[in-house]
């Protein structure tokens, strides 16, 4: 694969992600009318035969995050609003609000139940079993197994066992302050030629790590594993 | 891909990191899934449940090749100095360096 010329992307998605940035809105209704106008759902469609991946030059996904952190920093205001979105919006915005909802205190179990079991579409139902986790819902096994059998995709059965083989356990506090406080700023500031970008991250392992653990000692190749499962 | 480049990537003295956007419940099932046992694992996996990794190199939420929102698969090289050197970001799914071509660009830093 050729190496290309990032420099001039890089540039337009900086300044792209401080003008998005400012435009966030500070309600959590107007968050989700916003993220629902500036995360295109039909931004998948590359020319040619993919439809899976974003154009390289895409900038849509920037908004998603920026909205899903927002919403994350206001807290509980944020539940309401994306129960009705999860309940009744597009399909775009069921998929935003079952994904965002896992990581907001104080969500009720029985919106993600129904949406995992009666979503037409697969993401949803995918985040919403995966919310039910992230929220520490007990008991999980007996909410989330009877819907295997009439489960058709691999993928939300896969998170449906995921889900179940946390017992119980929410996502970690330190996850959600890790979005809360993450700076904007730093959206897609990887640029060759500079300073790699270096957050302390958590490891399956259970150490923290950071890039600056090898500085003067190795190269490191950084890998982002397809990120799927 | 990922067992060859760990054992070439130790020979040339490079750390390997994978970036796992999920939390532990799914990452121990991407390592089985990748040939690795959960206590065999000779590569540190970051778990970017948050997606903020993700986000600040430039891959998060641009994949959905089966269900989920999930990471443009890409390659970065940082040198010892903490320098981003190179880096690869997937236009397709299957598109990946070659582990040779990981090897001769940590040859040249």
């Amino acid at each position: 694969m050729k190496e290309q010329l990032m420099l001039p992307r890089h540039l337009i998605s900086l300044s792209l992600a401080f003008t998005c940035y400012a435009e966030v809105p500070d309600k959590p209704e107007d968050v989700i009318a916003w993220v629902g106008q500036h995360w295109d759902q039909k931004g998948w469609q590359l020319k040619g035969s993919q439809n899976y991946m974003r154009n390289v030059d895409d900038t849509g996904w920037q908004n998603r995050i920026l909205a899903m952190q927002k919403l994350v920093q206001l807290g509980q205001p944020s539940v309401e609003p994306l129960l009705e979105a999860l309940k009744s919006g597009p399909t775009g915005m069921r998929i935003f609000a079952a994904q965002t909802l896992g990581y907001l205190p104080g969500v009720p179990a029985d919106p993600l139940i129904e949406a995992a079991s009666k979503d037409k579409h697969p993401a949803v139902r995918l985040y919403a079993v995966d919310s039910l986790g992230m929220a520490g819902v007990k008991n999980l096994k007996q909410v989330l197994e009877p819907l295997l059998p009439k489960e058709k995709k691999g993928d939300v059965k896969s998170h449906i066992a995921y889900a179940i083989e946390r017992e119980g356990t929410p996502v970690s506090s330190a996850v959600v302050n890790q979005l809360k406080t993450w700076n904007p700023q730093m959206m897609n500031s990887a640029v060759i030629g500079k300073p790699a970008p270096d957050i302390a991250m958590p490891t399956f392992g259970g150490e923290t790590i950071r890039l600056s653990d090898f500085r003067g000692k190795k190269a490191v190749v950084l890998v982002f594993i397809y990120g799927d499962t | 891909m990922r067992q060859k480049l760990a054992s070439r990537s130790s020979d040339l003295k490079a750390q390997l990191i994978g970036v796992d956007p999920h939390e532990k419940w799914s990452g121990k099932h991407l390592l089985k899934r990748v040939g690795y046992a959960e206590d065999a694992v000779k590569f540190p996996l970051i778990l970017d449940a948050a997606q903020t990794l993700s986000a600040t190199y430039g891959v998060a939420h641009q994949m959905r090749i089966h269900t989920e929102e999930s990471n443009r698969p890409a390659t970065f090289i940082i040198d010892k100095e903490g320098i981003l050197r190179q880096e690869w970001r997937a236009k397709t799914y299957s598109d990946r360096p070659a582990v040779g071509q990981i090897v001769e660009a940590l040859k040249k830093l």
